[in-house]
């Protein structure tokens, strides 16, 4: 199974800055793992920059008010990523996403962030 | 961003800034209310807010000015609640601060969140924390503070214990007390 959207589009929108993280969990990530909302994009940015298709888990829809296809990935974080935000004890993150537009083109909405609630799954090859 | 655009989340409302102090969690603080208004894009018909790189940083501005504000009062308010039971000077040199510190710290020019909270702890029970700082400082065997409280011979002793602490520069040991106390029974014996 391929993700919805092509990840090589999602890294290039997270690499120019092309990206929305949604408030409430913007809001939660400053709560619980970084100093400030800066800190929050920034972090989420780089995580979605290294995406690779190997973490892709599943294209899922969403209840209300989400509409359209969600990918979801469970992406380790590099050491330099880990020790800049502090973020040693949470090695997996678990990030769903879409691939939108905005003026500048495409642009990731991102709706999940946190450290995977379980394992991640072995995914099926074609 | 300052354009309108078709929310990404719903995908029915209009994305446009909307001005807000609405309060937000940031650094230590569950939730602090911004300094000044800031101008999140947000639906007109789910509502949900969306933080692009510059709301972010707007955000973290009106933020940080916030806290320094708060915490700026809370230590205002902390030290005047120490003030009423021992002066500023006396719990500067108790908490090992530079002669002048706690006033630094009023006027916002120096800050630490550490110190404040310590401060806001001490502020909730002022008489009751300089005696708990006193023990602290006193020694930290259980066995020098029962040694020093020993009714009939303690003014004697803590003497003794002074003596060698200014004499040393370092706290005196349970075995010195110990041996004082010795002293003190040998001297009341032969008297
Ligand atoms: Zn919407």
């Amino acid at each position: 199974m391929a993700p919805r959207y092509p990840v090589d589009k999602v890294i290039a929108a997270a690499t120019n800055g092309d990206l929305d993280l949604v408030g409430s969990r913007a809001r939660d990530i400053v709560q619980t793992y970084v100093e400030g909302f800066a800190d929050s994009f920034s972090f989420a940015s780089a995580l979605v920059a290294a995406l690779r298709l190997e973490h892709f888990q599943e294209t899922v829809t969403l209840g209300p008010p989400y509409k359209g296809e969600f990918d979801v990935y469970i992406c380790p974080i590099s050491s330099e990523l880990m020790s800049r935000y502090g973020l040693e004890h949470v090695p997996n993150w678990y990030v769903k996403l879409k691939l939108t537009e905005n003026d500048n083109g495409d642009s990731v909405l991102v709706v999940s962030m946190h450290p995977p609630e379980k394992p991640a799954r072995q995914r099926r090859k074609r | 961003m300052t354009k309108t655009r078709r929310c990404p989340i719903c995908e029915q409302g209009t994305v446009r800034p909307v001005a807000t102090r609405a309060a937000m969690p940031y650094r230590h603080v569950t939730a602090l209310e911004p300094a000044w208004e800031v101008r999140i894009p947000t639906c007109d018909n789910c509502h949900e807010r969306l933080i692009d790189g510059n709301t972010a940083r707007s955000l973290d501005a009106a933020l940080e000015a916030a806290l320094q504000t708060l915490q700026t009062q809370l230590v205002n308010e902390a030290i005047d609640q120490l003030a009423t039971v021992k002066t500023q000077r006396q719990w500067e040199k108790r908490l090992g601060l530079s002669p002048g510190y706690l006033s630094r710290l009023k006027s916002g020019k120096e800050g630490s969140v550490v110190l404040t909270t310590l401060l806001s702890l001490l502020a909730q029970a002022p008489s009751r924390q300089w005696k708990q700082t006193e023990a602290i400082w006193s020694g930290r065997d259980q066995a020098a503070a029962e040694v020093l409280s020993f009714p009939a011979r303690g003014a004697t002793i803590a003497s003794t214990f002074h003596f060698q602490q200014e004499a040393s520069s370092q706290s005196a040991s349970v075995s010195q007390l110990r041996d004082s106390q010795c002293v003190v029974a040998r001297f009341e014996e032969a008297a």
